[in-house]
């Protein structure tokens, strides 16, 4: 078991699990309709906003899987599944202001609203809630932080007594040492975006590209989702997201990507002053995201629980008990899902047809199909099965 | 086609070029026949199909596959001219017989063996789910000529 996880890091993974995981990660991406949706929705809120409180300059953008590119599609089992979309409400001009009147500008704002006061959850701890159809957007009230760097933000938070306290947020910092975290392979990427549909380096977001890191975690997040539907303690999507960052080495493909995310996440937590586990939020050392943890300590053995199970599923299970490409769609849909991993071996399926019709397949010795090219390989011919179902 | 491509091909021409491409092919001769035995696996994660290529010295050829196959009696079993129930096989269609995809001219190293693996993978993806993805076409049962 060992040596094949070894194999894989030497760059030698199998050319079929590559294919596969990649429809994987597409099959859960959100659709190119539903992003636009979104989209548009947010700029109309800012717009909203914007224009009955000019002098405060309000600004909407997104936070959270939005902005990274990581978010996934709902589990179609879960009744409350539906996207999840994190937006920072920024009062540019209102650093002056109490935390108790920034959360109430925006939230007064909405309720005057005869569109949005109906979408209106009651107010949570930090966010107003608005529900759409398909999503729901948490819009967090925040002002800039002039005494912290440039891209720190101030959020409010609302205690039990209803009193408003101030905190500390970097959510743009994040981003960017997310994209740091993937620089090569980011830059590549962006760069092709922009040549293939001609548009400015500038105006590209993480939510228009595909990197295998962005991949990788929309897998694991999904695996994730599938493990603990209706179980408590479910591991957090900033928590993978920022260990599968820091363990991500710019491999180029998903699969790759994944692997050694899962052989490596572990090494990339701190180890407090007490001995307990952390995972500082790398722009803010003083924020450890896993700081439930020290209180309810199942909290961690459902990480760990989640790391082995992923191994498993991911990692070892496909290369030491598949059985064929069907014994592999039944693993597969009990890890991610029916839907998605019908979807996915479908699109594997014309991915392959587009890649014959193309002349882009050959076959080696054994008769494995492959997209490679050598002497040894020879390429499939157009042809047309026939004959009688 | 290589310049020679025109030319029919001999069964000992044939045998000779598919084990030089796959050496661990098993090849008898009887008769008025040579048949070669393959074992193809169309992805790294798929299971090993014994494959079968009948050649007769006309040069016809027909294609059976056997191995761990499921759904044999499924009705809508994709592209094929007879399943086998009791030896557990399948006689594969891999070309279109009026559109002068093969002949006894072409190569089957170069032409019968990969499409026959590429028939496995839809197999398999068939078994996974349901669709045949690898294309083609289905006529009607009566205008099929064996």
């Amino acid at each position: 078991m060992l040596k094949k996880g070894v194999n894989i890091l030497l760059g030698t993974s199998n050319e079929t699990l590559k294919q596969i995981f990649r429809a994987l990660a597409d099959s859960l991406n959100v659709s190119e309709t539903t992003t636009k949706e979104i989209i548009a929705s947010y700029e109309a809120v800012g717009t909203y906003l914007g224009n009955l409180e000019e002098d405060l300059d309000i600004k909407i953008s997104p936070q959270g899987s939005m902005a990274l590119g990581t978010m996934i599609k709902p589990l179609s089992s879960d009744k409350n599944g539906e996207y999840d979309v994190d937006l920072i409400c920024q009062l540019t001009n209102g650093e002056s202001l109490t935390p108790e009147q920034v959360k109430h500008i925006v939230g007064n704002r909405l309720h005057e609203s005869p569109r949005y006061s109906k979408m209106l959850d009651p107010e949570g701890k930090r966010c107003w809630t608005l529900k759409y159809t398909d999503f729901h957007m948490d819009v967090l009230p925040c002002t800039p932080l002039s005494s912290e760097n440039s891209n720190s933000i101030r959020i409010t938070e609302r205690l039990d007594n209803n009193t408003y306290k101030d905190g500390i947020s970097n959510p743009k910092g994040y981003i960017e040492w997310f994209k740091a975290k993937m620089q090569l392979v980011y830059t590549e990427a962006i760069q092709n975006y922009a040549e293939k549909r001609n548009v400015e380096i500038e105006k590209i977001h993480l939510y228009n590209l595909r990197t295998p890191l962005q991949m990788a975690i929309q897998i694991l997040k999904r695996h994730r989702d599938i493990m603990f539907e209706g179980e408590d303690y479910k591991p957090t999507s900033i928590i993978i997201n920022t260990l599968a960052a820091r363990a991500y080495g710019n491999e180029g493909n998903v699969y790759d990507a994944i692997c050694n995310i899962l052989e490596n996440m572990e090494q990339h937590f701190t180890i407090g002053p007490n001995g307990e586990y952390q995972v500082l939020n790398p722009t803010r050392r003083e924020e450890n995201f896993a700081d439930r943890w020290i209180a309810e300590p199942k909290r961690k053995d459902a990480f760990f629980r989640w790391l082995q199970m992923a191994k498993k599923d991911i990692v070892e299970d496909p290369l030491n008990f598949i059985d064929g490409l069907d014994s592999l769609k039944s693993r597969l849909s009990e890890s991610f899902g029916a839907q998605v991993t019908q979807d996915t071996f479908e699109a594997y399926g014309r991915t392959m047809l587009d890649n014959r019709v193309n002349n882009r397949i050959g076959v080696n010795s054994k008769g494995n199909l492959t997209n490679k090219k050598s002497s040894a390989i020879i390429p499939v011919t157009n042809h047309t099965f026939f004959g009688s179902v | 086609m290589k310049s020679s491509s025109l030319q029919k091909k001999t069964l000992p021409q044939q045998c000779l070029a598919l084990k030089s491409q796959f050496p661990n092919a098993k090849v008898q001769f009887n008769r008025n026949k040579m048949t070669i035995k393959l074992l193809l696996q169309p992805t790294e994660l798929s299971r090993e199909y014994l494959c079968e290529f009948i050649v007769e010295r006309s040069g016809r050829c027909t294609v059976w596959v056997s191995g761990d196959m499921k759904k044999l009696n499924a009705v809508d079993f994709p592209h094929k001219y007879k399943v086998d129930m009791k030896n557990k096989k399948v006689q594969v269609c891999l070309y279109h017989p009026s559109k002068d995809e093969w002949n006894p001219t072409h190569w089957l190293k170069d032409s019968l063996v990969p499409w026959t693996c590429e028939w496995l993978l839809f197999y398999e993806l068939w078994l996974s789910t349901g669709e045949w993805l690898g294309g083609g076409e289905h006529p009607s049962a009566e205008s099929v000529q064996v």
